[in-house]
């Protein structure tokens, strides 16, 4: 389900009219919501609780469907794997473009399915923003697809300042920077984090939640939150069996880098997301929301401690192929920055972090300790890290 | 309060969980001191209080007294550098060269602190990363002071190793390289390239050690989680780090070639161009690792609350012997002192003629870097960072 910001805003009076009424019917030990489901405990839910099996219509079929957030989900993978081939084959920018948009078949192989399917991502990447904004952020990637296609043509190349092509095995622009890294971390923020978090898990909860979407088994609200998860991972169960030193589950993108990165409590998010959709089918707006901002929380913190880790990481390093992909990674990162609004860090605050760090026009070339000491406090400051 | 409560829940959690880990990796590593059975740990809650006051030992007793015991040799060097850049004579030169060999020795007893201040001010960076660049310093001292010196591009051509280039690798006699300094045509420009690096290094020290002595020493004392941002967890990886890359690696991995399929590199040696101080400059930075993880206090030589204490109180020892892995450490670092008291002071020479002697040196050292990277890490609940674990 194509969920714009206009629309969520439009049923958002309908839902809250509805939230009113199925509010005051809630007290009874076990009964019908709104006609719909059967109250789920809490207590019931454990951290191996299964995700779709677990949320039934009075039917007993499932009301889970995860096709729409999977799907985008492996677009970004896709962009990502065709991004990752630019050290040995050359790419075309148009093919990104395609697959930003999902038109003209360009996902291959096993990715094939995604074509035709009517969902895209450029129209939902950074679409908590307004229009102008929005538009900006999608802009900024057709760029780095350009950019990406470019550089692709420098890969027989040793790079240096001033010059694009290899260092080790990464591939640079003129400015030292890893643009299929570039491509990967902002979409992390732009795409993953801004969906799930300002879209579904915000404005997205005030979905209806009292009717069937036409065909299918769940509410709209039901489906945004089963589609913030879908966005998330394509595991089961997100990060099961996973410790500390080893993740238990093969993640991508966001869901990777939680559990990298937000060490304290990545064990937390699948919780989170069971009891939040539990809180749905029981319809406890404040358990909903409770669990949202601490997702939401969660996400926010590992992106900014990731973007302050491969910062701190280039000062470890010993060689420029090692730095360069600090540098990639943490812009990346940086560059994300913009979408955590619960700690309210905006395109300002990112971009000025960048024009500091990247500045003059070196880029990756003229970084100094200094200036990573810069970029590394005022993002501590922002997100209140240690 | 509240989000107090939960982040020491999160500990409790956290430790119960890497408890788990540590067990499976100690049981599936080949434990390095050949002992059978496992290291097994056992903690109670909270060690934030034992945390605290290593911490604190290791602040008051280890890092700010031996910042400042390296501030007074490196001020003699500065003065002796002034003296020498102001009037070049071979009497001015050798008073130099003494005081860099003092405070590169003193140095090695700080350059493990790469945390915190040092760390965010690329103290190392700035001060010990060798072979010096012969050609780009002659670049730099060519270019005058448009040259940026604060890039990882100009790491190898500033600090101790561009010293020793400057005053004990320009020519193969005194004279010779005095006269870098007096008769050659670039002397001016070379004088001021001196100037120049020697007041870098005045500049970023000051900063660090002022840091120390101001605002971070409480900062650093108060944090005694065990995230990756907690100061046990970031002394803890710069100090395996600096084990590991910076003595076991850069002072004999690498020359001896053991890290490189046997291709020797005696060119690589720390302080090549002085040569006989390589292996004095290795024992310093080794017994200061040592000392380190004892917490003896660099003033008094007192032990206090270390990483050895911080282990004992987990109880981390191997269950097969029962031994604790603090002795088992301190077993290990012995060891490296024997080896290393097998060398001469010249590892230059060594590497060419008894490259098996530095190489017998490693290998103690690897086990040594196991023991601290793996065991040790695993029963505090440290995890290491400092490797790219992502893949990509």
């Amino acid at each position: 389900m194509n969920f714009s910001v206009k629309s969520i805003k439009n049923i958002a009076v309908v839902a809250a009219i509805a939230g009113v009424f199925v509010s005051c019917k809630k007290d009874k030990a076990i009964e019908i919501q709104p006609g719909l489901r059967e109250t789920i405990a809490y207590s019931t839910l454990t951290p191996s609780t299964p995700y779709t099996s677990s949320f039934l219509d009075l039917t007993g079929q499932s009301t889970v469907d995860f096709t729409t957030g999977n799907t985008r989900y492996k677009m970004f993978q896709s962009i990502n794997t065709y991004a990752g081939t630019g050290t040995t084959v050359q790419l075309d920018a148009a093919v990104f473009k395609n697959m930003f948009i999902n038109s003209a078949a360009p996902f291959t192989d096993s990715y094939a399915s995604l074509n035709g399917t009517g969902i895209q991502l450029r129209n939902i990447v950074a679409s908590s923003k307004p229009t102008a904004e929005a538009e900006a952020v999608r802009s900024y990637f057709d760029t780095q697809f350009a950019d990406m296609a470019a550089i692709s043509l420098s890969s027989g190349m040793i790079a240096q300042k001033g010059v694009a092509g290899k260092l080790g095995n990464r591939l640079v622009d003129a400015r030292g920077m890893e643009t299929s890294q570039i491509i990967q971390k902002s979409l992390i923020g732009a795409l993953q984090l801004d969906y799930i978090g300002n879209v579904l898990l915000n404005t997205g909860l005030t979905a209806d939640n009292s009717t069937l979407v036409s065909g299918k088994s769940y509410t709209q609200l039901e489906q945004n939150w089963d589609e913030a998860y879908a966005l998330l991972t394509s595991s089961p169960i997100y990060l099961a069996g996973s410790t500390d030193a080893v993740r238990g589950t093969a993640e991508f993108g966001l869901g990777s880098y939680i559990w990298e990165y937000n060490k304290a409590n990545y064990a937390q998010i699948y919780p989170a997301f069971l009891k939040g959709r539990a809180a749905i089918v029981n319809n406890d707006k404040a358990e909903l929301q409770a669990q949202a901002t601490f997702i939401r929380s969660q996400i926010e913190f590992a992106i900014a401690s990731a973007a302050v880790g491969y910062l701190t990481k280039w000062g470890t390093r010993t060689t420029d192929a090692d730095r360069a992909h600090d540098i990639g990674e943490g812009a990346g990162f940086i560059y994300s920055l913009r979408f955590c609004s619960i700690n309210k860090a905006d395109a300002a605050f990112s971009d000025g972090i960048l024009t500091t760090l990247l500045s003059p026009a070196g880029g990756f070339w003229d970084i100094t300790p200094a200036k990573i000491a810069t970029a590394n406090s005022a993002i501590r400051a922002k997100f209140n890290l240690q | 309060m509240e989000s107090r409560f939960t982040h020491f829940i999160m500990q409790i959690f956290k430790v119960k969980k890497i408890g788990f880990v540590f067990v499976v990796l100690a049981a599936t590593s080949l434990y390095a001191c050949s002992k059978k059975g496992e290291i097994v740990s056992e903690q109670s809650d909270s060690k934030a209080t034992d945390r605290k006051e290593m911490l604190a030992n290791i602040a008051d007793n280890i890092v700010i007294p031996a910042y400042g015991k390296f501030k007074l040799k490196l001020d003699v060097m500065l003065a002796k550098s002034n003296a020498f850049t102001t009037t070049p004579t071979i009497n001015t030169l050798t008073e130099f060269r003494t005081a860099w060999v003092d405070a590169y020795t003193e140095w090695q007893k700080v350059e493990l602190f790469d945390f915190g201040p040092g760390q965010e001010q690329a103290l190392r960076s700035y001060f010990n990363i060798y072979p010096a660049n012969e050609s780009a310093i002659a670049a730099n001292i060519a270019a005058g002071s448009t040259v940026n010196l604060d890039v990882p591009a100009a790491y190898t051509t500033v600090g101790f190793p561009a010293l020793d280039y400057m005053i004990n690798g320009l020519g193969s006699t005194d004279q010779s390289i005095l006269s870098f300094y007096t008769t050659a045509p670039d002397a001016a420009k070379r004088i001021d390239y001196l100037i120049r690096i020697t007041q870098k290094m005045n500049a970023v020290f000051t900063k660090v050690n002022s840091d120390w002595n101001t605002s971070y020493r409480t900062e650093f004392v108060n944090k005694t989680g065990i995230d990756a941002s907690s100061s046990t967890s970031v002394l803890v990886n710069s100090y395996v780090l600096n084990f590991e890359r910076y003595i076991r690696s850069g002072k004999f991995g690498i020359p001896s070639g053991a890290m490189l399929n046997g291709v020797v590199s005696p060119n690589k040696v720390e302080g090549f161009y002085k040569r006989d101080i390589s292996l004095s400059l290795a024992k310093a930075a080794h017994q200061a690792s040592v000392d380190f993880f004892n917490g003896k206090s660099v003033s008094t030589g007192v032990e206090g609350p270390s990483l050895k204490n911080y282990l004992n109180g987990l109880e981390a020892k191997d269950s097969g012997t029962g031994n604790l892995l603090s002795q088992i450490v301190n077993t290990q670092f012995e060891l490296v002192s024997q080896k290393l008291g097998l060398l001469s002071g010249n590892l230059y020479n060594e590497v060419n003629t008894n490259n098996q002697a530095m190489v017998n040196v490693y290998n103690e050292m690897q086990k040594a870097v196991r023991l601290l990277k793996v065991d040790m890490t695993s029963a505090m609940s440290i995890t290491v960072t400092y490797t790219d674990n992502d893949g990509d």
